[in-house]
Formats: C-alpha cells, structure tokens, sequence
C-alpha cells in the first residue's frame, strides 16, 4: 500500500478542460463567477474528488475501485492559481474475509498547507499485499 | 424558472441519462484530468476491455442528471459535498444508465442546500456506483430571512 506523490497545479485552461463544452460554469468562466457572488472562477467540487480518487486508486488498486468508497466535503475553494497536493491519515483497520478494511482521512491541502478538500474513504487492502 | 424553497420536491427526478463507455471518453477524461496513464493501464480486465477512471461515469453524467435543473430550478450554487460508493467498473461497451433525483434539502448554520443521489448501472442492471452529492444554493430566493 505504498501512496504516491499526488500535486496538482491548477490553471483555468484545465479548468475549462476538465468542464468540456461548457458555457454557463463558474468552473470555466470567471465572469459568470463573478456575477454569482464567489469571486472568480473556482475548481469543481468533481474536479478535486477526481484527485483523491487517484490518490486512492493508485494506493489501492482493485481495493478501491471495487467496493471504496468516498465522502468529500469541500471547506474552500480552490482557484487558477492554487496548487493542491493530496495526504491522508489511517484511523482504522478491520480484518475481513480477503483483507483489512482500512478506513482513512484523506484531504487535499492547497500550497498555504490550508485543507480545502477533506473527505473520509475505506478501501480493501488485499491479503499478502504491504 | 427558479423554484422556491418550498417547492423543492424531495424525490423529484432531475434528470435522467444513457450513454456508452467508449474509448474516446475515457481518452478525453484521462487528458483532461492529467491522470496517470499506467493506472489506467493497470486497469484492463480479464476480457481484455478498458475500465474506466473512478469518475468519469458520474463527470459524463452529471450535467444531464443534475447541473442542468440546478442551474434552471435554483440558480447560484456550489457544490458542498459529494460521495461515491464504487461498486463495479465501468468498462468500454457498456451502456450506462442513471436518474437523478432529489433526496434532501435542509439548512445549516444559516445556509441552504440541496442533496441529490443517483445509482449507474450498465445495461444488464448491476450496479456499477452510487453518487451522492449536495449543493449549497446561494441565491437571493433562498436566503434565510433573519
């Protein structure tokens, strides 16, 4: 179970990216997030979530993709701009049949070391695997 | 036309979608969220189909399922929470199908928001994730008064 090094830069062209042909986002158009009170432009919620599950995906392979699972809140918003980077801390493990259960803290913290994204997740650790 | 608070229906549908799992989408999804090839290299099953990244069914879906009566029914808002519960993979040739609804709203130290889920399933009904999520309304028809 060996997770990886995950930081991501963000800019508004990936924003727009990761958005698709889309006019009316405040994920892809700065006006519009002006105009809707939250400043400019903001990473969607989807966006970040996309991050950890990478982060877990790559920590835990078919331990996550089968049977994780994750429930994210965002506490801040996150701009062109930012960069976050994902950490995680392990509060549980529980033998079950094919492995260990393990429960964790995962966020995403912005280059301030301010968490934006917090989320809690539970993945299978595969028997005979670190 | 924005909807008053009142009249947000609990379990009311907001969409509904079916599309297929196809390369070119997962191709686009990889790109635009930079995601490390070899994970998903390491994700080709037994019958020798790609699986799909983690969110790419709900990103694909979402702004048929929920965005769309969002930005028409209530207006400004951001997305505050969102879950998934990862069942079975998508993979290349599957079609999916969901309907969105509406499963909560309530309010929360001064503020409003409003939950919707949905379930995926590809064509022969097996599950494929659950996706909660709630969105925080912020506009003036759903300011709290006081």
């Amino acid at each position: 179970m060996d997770f990886p090094e995950l930081t991501k830069d963000i800019t508004l062209e990936k924003m727009q990216r990761f958005m698709g042909p889309v006019k009316n986002s405040i994920h892809a158009d700065p006006e519009l997030a002006k105009s809707w009170g939250v400043g400019g432009a903001v990473v969607q919620g989807g966006h970040l979530v996309a991050f950890l599950n990478e982060y877990l995906l790559a920590a835990f392979g078919r331990g996550y993709s089968r049977g994780g699972e994750i429930s994210a809140t965002f506490v801040q918003v996150v701009r062109p701009g930012d960069s976050v980077t994902a950490r995680h801390a392990i509060t549980a493990e529980t033998p079950v049949e094919g492995g260990t259960r393990v429960e964790l803290d995962v966020w995403l913290e912005n280059q301030r070391g301010e968490k934006v994204t917090i989320a809690r997740a539970s993945a299978l650790r595969a028997r005979g695997t670190a | 036309m924005l909807q008053d608070w009142d009249a947000i229906p609990i379990g009311g549908e907001t969409g509904r979608i079916e599309f297929e799992i196809t390369d070119a989408l997962i191709d686009e999804y990889v790109a635009a969220i930079e995601l490390d090839p070899r994970l998903i290299e390491a994700e080709v099953d037994a019958d020798g189909r790609r699986v799909a990244p983690l969110d790419l069914v709900p990103k694909h879906a979402m702004r048929t399922l929920f965005i769309d009566y969002v930005f028409d029914k209530l207006g400004p808002s951001m997305r505050a929470k969102q879950a998934y519960e990862f069942v079975n993979p998508a993979k290349v040739g599957m079609r999916v199908s969901a309907v969105g609804r509406i499963s909560d709203k309530y309010e929360r130290r001064g503020k409003r928001y409003v939950a919707f889920e949905t379930t995926y399933f590809d064509q022969d009904g097996t599950p494929l994730l659950h996706d909660r999520r709630a969105v925080i309304v912020l506009g003036d028809n759903f300011k709290l008064k006081g």
